[in-house]
């Protein structure tokens, strides 16, 4: 990365960045915080322009809801990867002369989103009242009729754990001139009809209200509730009507998505244009912009800030600065960066080990995963996806990395034998009643799985040592020679020295006493030195904590054994599948039987170790591998460039 | 019963299969949480549900030993053998590695799982991470899954 800084003309300064975004290589940084320095306030001002960022971020808002609507109504089929639409240059060119036709298209959706949410309200209304009317349906009464000069007609429910008996009773030690009838019931409520004398009903209706009876206003109504329902069926019905015509109009809208979208990434783009113009500083006839860019983009830049007659500087980064970072790998070790971005950023001017690691991760995963048959469908499937999809950025990576994790699980899987495990051999011996035995082109780690662990270890152990390797080789870039003797040297004598001592004598007797001596000499070595940098008492508890330290490199070699776990699983949960599967015998019922559960059983199998195979793999380059050496928290570089969401415009300037 | 060696092997087999009551307990604290972040935002159910299910893998394991005990038995065959005792207490010894760690980090899955859903709610974008702290949990079941299956492997037939 160097800095980058320009000065020039006002006039200039649409043009540059107008065809600097074209170009996506500069990250342009804020600058307000210049203005803390006197020197710089003096001079200068931001050139802040909230109300325009205002303005396209409204329209991009609006377009956004237009899209949804068309997304939610229009009954278009939703892909399985978003992926954006290549447009030429050409074509691009045509996309803000349709800007009228774009804000008329949003304007009609969002108006036939607002009707759409009148109709379902006005739906939900509707019925509303029929749920509160429909236990009324017997009750002949027009509603406009309740009253005569004398009485009244009170409406009602009671709830069922009242006694409708003791509210008649309280009704007749008032009044003997009332009529109190049942329309109807349902679980929790009677629905009761009175008549009642109006001069009475001041004093009937507070006490009847104590036990329990809840009057129903029916205001300003008119028929009968049977006509009530009715109407309202009717009314419902035409809303519907309108509902489905209001959805056809969206469809036929939904055609002219591209349109839509094309408008939303045009406004987007003039958006990060204003943005960006926010974060220069200016006077009244000049501007000032800094930013990051890559070292080997520096001159197409260089072309462009010289033809606009742009005063320029490109720096090195200074001690104080931070950088952003760019990950740079051979294009084969690419989709692995998405592993280490997972993690963070490795710390500007720090290691980068993606290509190390790249290899490992897969190796790993396959080991873990180990099915030819898992191994061949991520291949296919995730093939078909890679050659079918104009996929882009992370999502790209993971699918790419996924895709070589995929060979990987089927070479392991035909190396151990599983092929669905024992699939193929069961359903011959259940079905055809013939024995098959698919020979593993190595081992089966089911059968001798202390190989495999003993494999698993020593892929540890050539783990760790590669990234002690790393280690020492940074202490070396910076001249760090006792370091780099103390802390990686003696490791390496230390940890070979214990093993050979340990376990040589099973190649070899003679390596056993080599293994003796090299461990003396380099427990006695790590004693000595590891409190090199404390003073007195420190030195000896430094010492000794240092030797410590070898129970952290046995937890880190032992952890390599989830490779022989994970191993296993994928393999018996998989046999345990076609066992039960097999249950049912050789019948129709019986390979019904076994094809429900093999899809069901393998389908769970499969989910449950990929993801375990892809979490374990990383688990064992962070913790493990990334705890020698790495240094982390850098900060992606994100250049000034078009963040469209729906179309890609071929970029000649990027490619060149 | 404890002179019964066919009643140890399939106490082994029970013993096994008690990873569910783990499994159960964590993915119904994930199952809580889910919900609290489904309330904000409902199209979040799909992704709040792979949260929740990471902790059933533990019973899923108990009931692949338990399985694998009953089949080497013969238990589901139809004709139990005739196991020694000192075969039942091996296909028992076999059933609680799973067991007992199964009910465990099944529990403490959820936790993580809980956490990484509340995670999810506020930083979509970190997800995978949230991920990754509740898997880490797992290994352990696997570990304890593995020594199940390796000391059924080796137990005489």
């Amino acid at each position: 990365m160097q800095k980058i800084s320009v000065i020039s003309l006002k006039e200039n300064r649409r043009e540059l960045l107008d065809r600097l975004i074209e170009l996506e290589a500069v990250e342009i940084r804020d600058q307000s915080y210049k203005l803390s320095d006197d020197l710089w306030k003096e001079n200068v001002y931001p050139d802040y322009v909230p109300e325009k960022i205002a303005y396209y971020e409204g329209k991009v808002t609006r377009a956004q809801q237009a899209l949804d609507v068309v997304v939610e109504y229009g009954g278009l089929k939703k892909p399985l990867f978003k992926t954006r639409r290549i447009v030429s240059a050409e074509e691009a060119q045509f996309i803000p002369s349709a800007k009228g036709t774009a804000e008329e298209l949003i304007e009609r959706l969002i108006g036939l989103n607002d009707k759409l949410r009148q109709e379902r309200e006005e739906i939900n209304r509707i019925d509303v009242d029929d749920l509160m009317l429909e236990p009324w349906t017997e009750f002949d009464v027009p509603l406009d009729q309740l009253e005569t000069r004398d009485t009244m007609v009170l409406m009602g429910a009671l709830p069922a754990v009242f006694d409708p008996a003791a509210m008649e009773q309280t009704v007749s030690a008032v009044t003997d001139r009332y009529v109190m009838k049942q329309i109807s019931e349902d679980k929790s409520r009677r629905f009761l009809a009175l008549i009642l004398p109006k001069d009475k009903a001041e004093e009937i209706v507070p006490a009847i209200k104590d036990q329990g009876f809840q009057p129903l206003e029916l205001k300003d109504r008119e028929g009968t509730v049977k006509e009530n329902i009715e109407s309202n069926q009717s009314r419902k019905a035409g809303l519907e009507a309108e509902r489905d015509k209001v959805y056809s109009e969206i469809a036929a809208i939904a055609s002219q998505k591209d349109v839509i979208e094309d408008y939303y990434d045009l406004m987007a783009v003039e958006l990060e244009k204003r943005k960006a113009r926010n974060k220069l500083l200016r006077t009244d006839k000049t501007f000032f912009l800094e930013g990051w860019i890559p070292v080997n983009r520096e001159e197409s830049v260089k072309a462009l800030l010289d033809s606009l007659g742009c005063v320029y500087e490109f720096e090195d980064p200074k001690e104080e600065d931070t950088p952003p970072v760019l990950l740079k790998n051979p294009g084969f070790f690419t989709p692995l960066e998405g592993i280490t971005e997972m993690y963070s950023l490795p710390a500007y001017g720090s290691f980068d080990p993606t290509s190390i690691f790249a290899l490992w991760y897969i190796v790993f995963f396959g080991m873990m995963f180990s099915d030819a048959m898992y191994g061949l469908i991520m291949i296919v499937v995730l093939g078909i996806v890679l050659k079918k999809y104009n996929l882009e950025g992370s999502m790209k990576k993971m699918v790419t990395m996924l895709f070589y994790c995929g060979i990987s699980t089927f070479v392991f899987g035909a190396l151990f034998g599983g092929w669905f495990g024992n699939a193929f051999e069961v359903v011959a011996e259940t079905f055809f009643g013939k024995t098959i035995d698919i020979k593993p082109l190595w081992f089966d780690p089911l059968d001798d799985p202390l190989t495999l662990l003993l494999i698993s270890l020593v892929l540890g152990v050539a783990h760790l040592f590669l990234a002690l390797g790393i280690e020492g080789y940074l202490l070396l870039r910076e001249g760090k020679v006792t370091d780099f003797v103390c802390d990686i040297l003696l490791w390496y004598d230390t940890v070979i020295g214990l093993i050979m001592w340990l376990g040589g004598g099973m190649i070899s007797e003679s390596l056993a006493p080599i293994g003796k001596w090299m461990s003396i000499i380099g427990i006695a070595g790590l004693l000595l030195t590891g409190g090199r940098d404390r003073k007195g008492a420190g030195k000896i508890i430094g010492g000794f904590s240092n030797v410590y330290n070898i129970t952290g490199w046995l937890s880190d070699i032992l952890s390599y054994a989830r490779i022989l776990a994970l191993g296993l699983a994928t393999g018996a949960i998989a046999q345990v599948v076609n066992t039960m599967g097999a249950l049912g015998g050789k019948s129709v019922v019986g390979v019904i039987m076994f094809v429900v559960i093999f899809i069901l059983g393998h389908l769970l199998n499969f989910a449950i170790n990929a993801l375990g195979a892809f979490i374990h793999s990383a688990r064992l380059q962070f913790v493990e591998f990334f705890g020698k050496f790495y240094v982390d928290g850098g900060e992606p570089f994100d250049p000034y460039r078009m963040k469209t969401k729906y179309v890609k415009v071929e970029n000649s300037a990027i490619n060149s | 019963m404890l002179t019964d060696g066919n009643g140890l092997a399939l106490l082994g087999a029970a013993i096994a299969a008690c990873a569910g009551c783990g499994s159960g307990m964590g993915v119904g604290i994930a199952g809580q949480a889910a919900a609290g972040v489904v309330a904000g935002d409902p199209k979040k159910f799909g992704r709040t549900l792979i949260l929740q299910a990471l902790p059933g893998t533990q019973g899923i394991y108990g009931v692949v030993i338990a399985f694998l005990i009953m089949v080497k038995t013969g238990f589901l065959g139809g004709a139990m053998l005739d196991l020694t005792v000192a075969q039942g207490w091996y296909y028992l010894a076999a059933g609680v590695p799973i067991g007992v760690v199964g009910f465990a980090s099944g529990i403490g899955q959820g936790r993580a799982a809980a956490s990484a859903l509340q995670l999810m709610a506020k930083r979509p974008d970190q997800m995978s991470k949230g991920i990754i702290y509740t898997v880490m949990v797992e290994t352990y079941a696997i570990l304890a899954f593995v020594v199940s299956i390796l000391i059924w492997l080796r137990i005489p037939a």
